[in-house]
């Protein structure tokens, strides 16, 4: 018979003691507001399996397949890391890329499964002397366990898939407001706090907003509150900022097109661009992104990116660009519906779809055209000293309200679409690279009385292209000298004018790629190490190739000039161009009689025998018509 | 017949009374050590099928015929059981009872003070024998004792007592979480001399007025003692008090302080028994005693033979 004094001993039998041990252990996971792992026991830490491996490996993907934290996302294996459920803190982490599994993948997974196995110290001897006969550890689940098992044919498949994971609610791309949870109809998983739109009765504006204060005056509350502070250089700029802000609930939507990504200007440091940048990385991450340098090349970008990316952030943040800013692997994967980004130490490549928010600081760079072309231009301007200028808040004290009031502010940008939906959507899309992004962010502005979405997209690719730029300066010098052959005043409309060329037969004197070889060399456009004739016609044609039916506005005076280079094919795989002019005044004392020599102009003299033999090639059949009386006749005179 | 550990003799009984039969295999509920959920027993393997050994021989399930009984014809008398978890159903344990994981709502905790396994040798023949004299004499005491405790429903459920601690608010869990709660209720109830035998949150009560079935005649479920609602915090301080120092709890609840004269366990004259740490209590005439062993003293020796299997 046994009396209770045998229970006083260690074993299985002594259940008050075992009973309060777990109680102990579940107290402590409860207050921390975390659960225990499971365990298993039939794997050794050197990651041999005990007993029939394939059973092991179905109990492993079932734990965590039962955990509802594991999900797919493009070729990579998404862990929530942090929380039990996508509410509150938890973060997606990626334990398995392209069927490898990363070093974090262990430790990550033991939050829900843990392995056990019994130690025996039988002699009770030496250093061991202290422990039991038999004593119990725990430890990860060994990588090539966790290989093995996701590997394993059809271990995968009753993984859901999230095809975005988000941590704010969002619309889908058929506006379905999606709360917080997994979303098996759309794959989308949305982690974070959950909210609902705010509905505010938007007043009716009918007139466009003019003044910054206009535009402000028609925004929610707690918006108003956020960018009231910055130094706005007019209302199309905070329009544009607010357009930015609408991209991120409405982010699934917009990734099947491309989505734009934001360029921040400033007409001095410190007046406010990279902090308004960061206001906009709060409400997509719940936290201030990282700067990404572009220092290094495309490789060190690729894995700042992967690096980002794995941390479960949807921001890239290039602040403060300085000179030229031409990165390739950025333009490709800004505008790509899917990222494919080689991440450090990993051999594969990332593939997820394209749900970033890309961000760009500059005050003075010089980006190429893909880039410019690419975003939306925000700019900032405050005449004084920078340090003079005072915001509503300061930048910690909007930090700080951005991050406590983010879901309230992204609640009011979903309201501003939910009054947009349930106003019929009626169309005011802005025209823009994205035809979607545009459309429907546009739509959403216009509707909520912020009509005027991109208008300054034209005009600050203009300012700000360096291949723009060099094109007025060409038009400029052109007009100056009004070379005869190479300027084609019109009176028409220009949009017409290389249609009109193309139709028409060959000028008088058609000049071709030799001929506008010093002109170009005079503005920089071909650089001084094309200095062989092969080399500046095949440089002439590229650039031609991308400036050709390009609509520019010059000043001349005070007048404005349209322009526009214009082409036509020559026999023998010849081409000319002439620069077609529109409401040119007449030159004061009319033509210069230096037209053939003028002083920027280099090599022109070794130039002028080839115009003569070029303009001998000319069939003149077809000059004269009646679209060229039309337009101008002057190239064919 | 011998139980598993993890069995429940409630569940069991409830099994046998109703004619069913409780497969022992393995199955998805089996626990990692080794041991086998009630819940699953009772949600998964319950076969209604009547079984040649069934106590009312009817087989006809948790319905006492009556007149198979020989009483007066009338409507039949369900063994009727009350959730404490989710809904907090009533009826038929096998209809309302849940697996831990499937719990989502934690409304209280029960500990369940079994007459048949308490020895009659510490807690006298009558406490043992009647439910209502053991919370006279010794239940009633060991709540008073204690803050949380004094708090606690009490139920006669015929052939023990139901000690409940209800919850103002239910605890609202997941499927990770349920698990832990499980084995916070576990612990709590080791407060007292509580049946190891029964689970932890999905562990049914009886609901008052209703008929335990098991005893013949059936015996009236009664209410010996309104209970007042605890807080989650309180519930968890109180499970760190019994897990973290429970020598000091067991003594003050059992002894009415941390210091007793003459000694419970050896009884000498002029002993006494004191606490000595957190799981120790310290005699001078019997010796230093694992805190667990104030417990332990209540058991029947044939159940703790039972339990050493």
């Amino acid at each position: 018979m046994v009396s209770f004094a045998d229970f006083d001993s260690r074993g299985d039998h002594n259940w008050i003691v075992r009973d309060l041990k777990a109680a102990r252990a579940a107290l402590v996971a409860v207050e921390r507001g975390c659960t225990r792992p499971k365990l298993i026991s039939s794997v050794t830490p050197a990651g041999q399996f005990i007993g029939d491996a394939h059973e092991t490996i179905f109990e492993v993907m079932g734990h965590l397949r039962g955990s509802g934290r594991l999900y797919r996302q493009g070729n990579t294996t998404i862990f929530l890391h942090g929380r039990t459920r996508p509410d509150g803190s938890c973060g997606p982490t990626p334990i398995v890329v392209d069927g490898i599994v990363t070093k974090v993948a262990s430790p990550i997974i033991g939050n829900v499964l843990m392995c056990r196995a019994l130690k025996s110290n039988p002699s009770g001897k030496g250093a061991k002397a202290d422990q039991p006969v038999e004593y119990e550890t725990q430890f990860p689940v060994p990588l090539p366990v966790l290989q093995q098992a996701f590997v394993s044919d059809g271990s995968m498949d009753e993984i859901p898939e999230a095809r975005y994971i988000v941590n704010h609610p969002v619309y889908d791309k058929d506006f379905t407001w999606l709360d917080v949870g997994y979303h098996d109809l759309q794959r989308i998983l949305v982690c974070g706090e959950s909210f609902e739109p705010v509905f505010l009765d938007p007043p009716r504006f009918e007139t466009p907003p003019i003044e910054v204060a206009d535009v402000l005056n028609r925004l929610p509350p707690l918006i108003r509150r956020m960018v009231e502070g910055f130094h706005w250089n007019g209302a199309v700029d905070l329009i544009n900022y607010i357009g930015a802000a609408l991209m991120i609930p409405l982010m699934p939507a917009l990734v099947e097109d491309g989505h734009p990504g934001v360029m921040f200007w400033g007409n001095q440091p410190s007046i406010g661009k990279s902090l308004a940048a960061q206001c906009l990385a709060i409400l997509k991450d719940g936290e201030q992104a990282s700067p990404t340098s572009v220092e290094g090349g495309a490789r060190e970008v690729e894995n700042q990116m992967a690096s980002e990316l794995n941390d479960g952030r949807t921001v890239l943040f290039i602040d403060n660009q300085k000179g030229m800013l031409n990165i390739p692997i950025i333009e490709a994967n800004m505008t790509a519906k899917q990222l494919a980004i080689r991440g450090f130490h990993v051999q594969k490549k990332v593939r997820r779809p394209n749900d970033l928010l890309w961000l760009i600081t500059t005050n003075d760079a010089m980006p190429s055209d893909d880039l410019l072309s690419r975003c939306i231009h925000i700019r900032l301007c405050y005449e004084g000293l920078p340090d003079s200028h005072r915001f509503a808040m300061s930048d910690g004290e909007l930090v700080a309200f951005v991050s406590h009031n983010r879901s309230a502010i992204l609640a009011e940008f979903a309201g501003m679409i939910g009054a947009w939906l349930a106003g019929g959507r009626p169309e005011a899309g802005s025209p823009c690279r994205f035809a979607i992004a545009g459309g429907v962010i546009g739509s959403v502005l216009t509707y909520n009385g912020l009509s005027g979405f991109l208008s300054n997209t034209r005009e600050e690719i203009r300012e700000n292209s360096a291949k723009q730029q060099q094109l007025i300066e060409l038009v400029g010098r052109i007009i100056d000298s009004r070379l005869p052959g190479f300027m084609w005043e019109i009176d028409g409309d220009i949009d017409v004018a290389d249609a009109v060329f193309k139709k028409e037969g060959p000028p008088k004197s058609p000049m071709e790629q030799k001929d506008w070889v010093p002109y170009l060399i005079g503005v920089g456009a071909i650089p001084p190490s094309c200095d062989t004739p092969q080399k500046q016609k095949k440089a002439v044609t590229q650039y031609m190739g991308s400036v050709v039916k390009v609509p520019i506005e010059v000043a001349y005076g005070e007048v404005t000039v349209q322009a526009m280079i214009v082409s036509r094919p020559l026999r023998s795989r010849r081409s000319c161009y002439v620069l077609a002019v529109c409401g040119l005044p007449p030159a004061p004392g009319g033509a210069p009689e230096s037209s053939s020599d003028p002083s920027w102009l280099a090599g022109a003299d070794a130039d002028d025998e080839a115009s003569t033999e070029s303009a001998a090639d000319m069939p003149d059949d077809e000059a004269g018509s009646a679209d060229i009386k039309e337009l101008g006749e002057s190239l064919w005179d | 017949m011998e139980l598993d550990e993890g069995f429940s003799d409630e569940a069991w009984d409830e099994n046998a009374d109703s004619g069913c039969e409780i497969s022992r295999g393995s199955s998805p509920g089996e626990r990692d050590d080794g041991a086998v959920g009630v819940a699953d027993d009772v949600a998964a393997r319950v076969v209604d099928e009547p079984a040649p050994d069934a106590v009312d021989g009817g087989g006809d399930g948790d319905i006492d015929s009556a007149g198979a009984t020989g009483r007066e014809p009338a409507q039949p008398v369900f063994d009727e059981r009350e959730a404490i978890v989710n809904d907090r159903a009533r009826g038929p344990a096998h209809e309302i009872a849940v697996k831990v994981e499937e719990v989502a709502a934690i409304h209280g905790f029960m500990i369940d003070l079994d007459c048949g396994i308490l020895n009659p040798d510490v807690l006298g023949a009558d406490a043992v024998a009647s439910a209502e004299a053991l919370y006279n004499e010794h239940v009633s005491h060991w709540l008073d004792r204690d803050p949380v405790l004094a708090k606690a429903e009490v139920r006669d459920t015929g052939g023990g007592l139901h000690v409940l601690l209800w919850l103002d608010q239910p605890i609202l869990c997941g499927s990770e979480e349920a698990r832990e709660w499980d084995a916070i209720a576990r612990g709590i109830r080791n407060a007292l001399p509580g049946d190891p035998s029964v689970n932890g949150i999905i562990a049914m009560t009886r609901p008052v007025g209703a008929l335990n079935t098991k005893y013949e005649p059936p015996r009236e479920v009664r209410q010996l003692r309104e209970g007042h609602p605890i807080t989650r915090d309180e519930i968890l301080a109180f499970d760190r008090r019994v897990t973290d120092h429970p020598a000091r709890l067991w003594m003050t609840v059992f002894c009415g302080g941390e210091r007793v004269s003459p000694c419970p366990m050896c009884r000498a004259e002029g002993s006494s028994l004191g606490v000595a740490g957190s799981w120790q209590c310290r005699c001078y005439g019997c010796g230093r005693v694992s805190a667990a062993s104030l417990v332990y003293r209540f058991f029947s020796n044939d159940f703790l033979t039972k339990r050493m299997g």
